[in-house]
């Protein structure tokens, strides 16, 4: 008992005044502390705790002995459970962690446990992911019972789960169907909003859906918390500059160059800005397992005619009459292609140009001034809702001032009081 | 039972296709044999799942869509691909692969591209193994189709038909030409301000004046717009004609009204 860290006794404490107060909140916080236990407690501590916590038998490993009665709320006994599970997951023995998830499942739970029991199902996808057992039937099932019960917190963390199945298993139409036809409770925390949000970026970019996709994505690194979930800011990222790259627009390179892992992408911002199609083809040579890893791969593949549209509008930039033969040599295609692959592009938008078929030549449109058209001033009128939507919700959210008595603060930074509910409990 | 009648049916289905003038009750004989075919126990969606029933539906629904391309019957098409990617996908763990499924892959695939189902084509692009792209020739030729025609590259679509793996991909290239036509043509506002008949033609692979006209009008009843004019031997495009801008009166009355709505409610 004396080498558990106090805050885990803390946090036991407060659970077992939260199950007889019926407080939600409580049982949210306290699962923020979860992952700092992972490095501190090894099973065989927790196994002492359990010794000593509970007045009943339970199985733990080789360890079974009775217990004198100190914690008795379930509450108590579904967070070491969780504590179980996630040590259990860390020394890889994933059978007796399902055991256990399922047997905690099973039982009925009161209704301030939900965080509790959303965490568990977070790791029951977890571990199914590791068995590389990756069948959706199960988790529908308990998201219907999640639906049935008004739990959101486990029907946010089971659609991200189910979601996060279909494309791992590239099943994209499925999850499209099932992100459209369930709602993403608004409720959750910040963290199940980040990764849905993520998966709907992914399946928005699958099916060519590349604006909204990057409104996704944008909300998804939003959500993100600051510290920490480096890996998952970085697929953000990495999904995000493929987007931007498949819009048209080419992503600004300072602030990506901190980042490590994305420098392949990077490359690939690269030889698209040059428009050059062989540099495209040897970055994607290069790199094929990197992106085909990330599940980035189809993507990637689709960048090819974006590299022959920024190509034609470096060439059109510079260049006021140019013979479509010397477009074919730039660019590396076939002359006689080239023709309808300009005209195509002028459909589009891409250049400003038009063709002049009897001189075979690409001349460009003198550049109108844009003062003599409306654009400036639907620009500015677009800054200006953007403004005052800004000040209306900002008058919305004001609120009066928490009455709550500071002087009850702490000066231990250790302790963690859970009687100051403040607003920001976000994580 | 029925199993042993629809092997049976699947192979005078097989041996009528190899003839190079099909009998014209065709569509019957596959008609009929796919009332038999729904009623083997282990047609999906069902819970009895036996390898062997498994293995004679998809042989039938195999020839079925190879039937169904050569009679040029749409909805029958649509049905076998969705029955045949049903059974390739979520049976893979019973049935081995068929010999013909990446053929049928890739005739899925080139189906969707020629009925301009992009958003789909790229999603069932998804559950093809990516090394497929480049080793599999049917997968290999859906996914260069494709690339073409984002790309714009319209030469390469319409010389695709001279190196299409097989023979039932030619139904749908066929396809794809004719829209290839009219894409063309809808570029042609945008990039050209004027444009010889002859130049035209030749674009457009039409052989003289009266093709173009005639292909003119069923453009013009297709996309709804009257684009076109010809004077003398050039073609010219009427919406680059000089418009003048209108002043957009009442979005800018609406815009003047809101600014002062917001200003009073700020200050």
């Amino acid at each position: 008992m004396a080498d558990l860290p106090a805050s885990l006794i803390k946090a036991l404490d407060s659970l077992e005044k939260a199950a007889e107060s019926k407080d939600s909140k409580i049982c949210a916080l306290s699962l923020r502390l979860l992952h700092g236990f992972r490095s501190k407690i090894n099973l065989s501590t927790l196994a002492s705790l359990f010794k000593i916590c509970f007045n009943k038998e339970v199985q733990w490993g080789e360890n079974q002995t009775v217990y004198t009665v100190q914690y008795k709320s379930a509450e108590v006994a579904l967070y070491l459970s969780i504590l179980s599970v996630m040590l259990l997951i860390k020394e890889n023995r994933l059978r007796e962690a399902e055991e256990i998830t399922k047997f905690e499942l099973q039982k009925t739970h009161s209704r301030n446990s939900q965080p509790l029991i959303a965490k568990l199902y977070y790791y029951l996808g977890y571990i199914y992911e590791l068995k590389a057992d990756l069948d959706v039937k199960e988790f529908l099932q308990y998201y219907r019972t999640s639906c049935l019960k008004h739990d959101t917190f486990s029907q946010a963390v089971l659609i991200n789960v189910i979601l996060r199945f279909y494309l791992l298993t590239n099943k994209v139409r499925l999850a499209k169907e099932f992100s459209e036809k369930t709602g993403f409770p608004d409720t959750s925390g910040y963290p199940e909003i980040a990764r849905n949000q993520f998966y709907l970026g992914k399946i928005k970019a699958l099916t060519l859906n590349y604006t909204e996709s990057h409104g996704h994505l944008v909300q998804a690194a939003r959500k993100a918390p600051e510290n920490g979930a480096k890996g998952f800011k970085l697929a953000v990222e990495k999904l995000r500059i493929l987007i931007e790259l498949l819009m048209g627009t080419i992503p600004s390179r300072k602030s990506l160059l901190a980042m490590k892992g994305v420098i392949p992408y990077v490359d690939l911002i690269r030889a698209v800005r040059m428009g050059e199609l062989d540099k495209f083809a040897e970055v994607l040579d290069n790199n094929k397992t990197i992106y085909i890893e990330d599940m980035n791969y189809s993507l990637v593949t689709r960048l090819r005619h974006i590299v022959i549209k920024s190509g034609l509008k470096r060439i059109n930039l510079a260049y006021s009459a140019i013979s479509i033969q010397d477009v074919a040599y730039k660019l590396g295609l076939k002359p006689q292609d080239t023709e309808f692959i300009i005209a195509k592009a002028i459909r589009d938008g891409v250049i400003e140009a038009f063709i002049d078929h009897e001189s075979k030549e690409l001349k460009s449109k003198t550049i109108e001034d844009v003062y003599t058209t409306n654009d400036p001033q639907t620009f500015l009128q677009k800054r200006i809702d953007f403004c005052i939507g800004l000040r209306n919700d900002t008058v919305k959210a004001m609120q009066f001032p928490q009455n709550k008595n500071n002087a009850e603060v702490k000066e231990n930074n250790e302790d963690i009081d859970f009687d100051l509910l403040s607003d920001d409990d976000d994580f | 039972m029925s199993l042993l009648a629809l092997k049976q049916g699947t192979s005078t289905l097989e041996l009528n296709l190899s003839v190079p003038n099909p009998p014209p009750d065709l569509l019957n004989i596959v008609n009929s044999l796919w009332q038999v075919a729904i009623q083997v126990p282990s047609m999906p969606p069902s819970a009895v799942k036996n390898e062997f029933e498994l293995k004679g539906i998809r042989d039938f629904f195999e020839s079925a869509l190879k039937c169904y391309i050569k009679c040029a019957d749409f909805t029958g098409i649509e049905q076998c691909f969705e029955i045949l990617t049903n059974l390739y996908q979520d049976y893979s763990e019973i049935l081995k692969d068929s010999e013909d499924q990446w053929k049928i892959w890739g005739l899925y695939l080139t189906y969707l591209l020629s009925y301009n189902k992009i958003e789909e084509f790229h999603s069932e692009l998804e559950s093809v193994p990516w090394n497929l792209y480049t080793e599999n020739k049917y997968i290999q030729f859906a996914v260069t189709l494709e690339q073409f025609f984002m790309e714009g590259n319209y030469q390469e679509v319409l010389s695709a038909k001279n190196h299409s793996p097989s023979s039932e991909f030619d139904f749908f290239i066929n396809r794809i030409s004719d829209t290839i036509r009219f894409e063309i043509a809808s570029s042609f506002e945008k990039a050209y301000e004027k444009l010889s008949v002859e130049g035209a033609c030749q674009l457009l692979k039409l052989n003289n004046h009266s093709e173009l006209t005639a292909f003119l009008q069923a453009y013009a009843e297709r996309s709804g717009k009257d684009i076109w004019r010809i004077d003398n031997n050039e073609l010219l495009i009427k919406s680059n004609e000089k418009k003048t801008h209108e002043i957009p009166k009442w979005q800018l009355i609406n815009q003047a009204l809101n600014y002062a709505i917001e200003l009073e409610r700020i200050v």
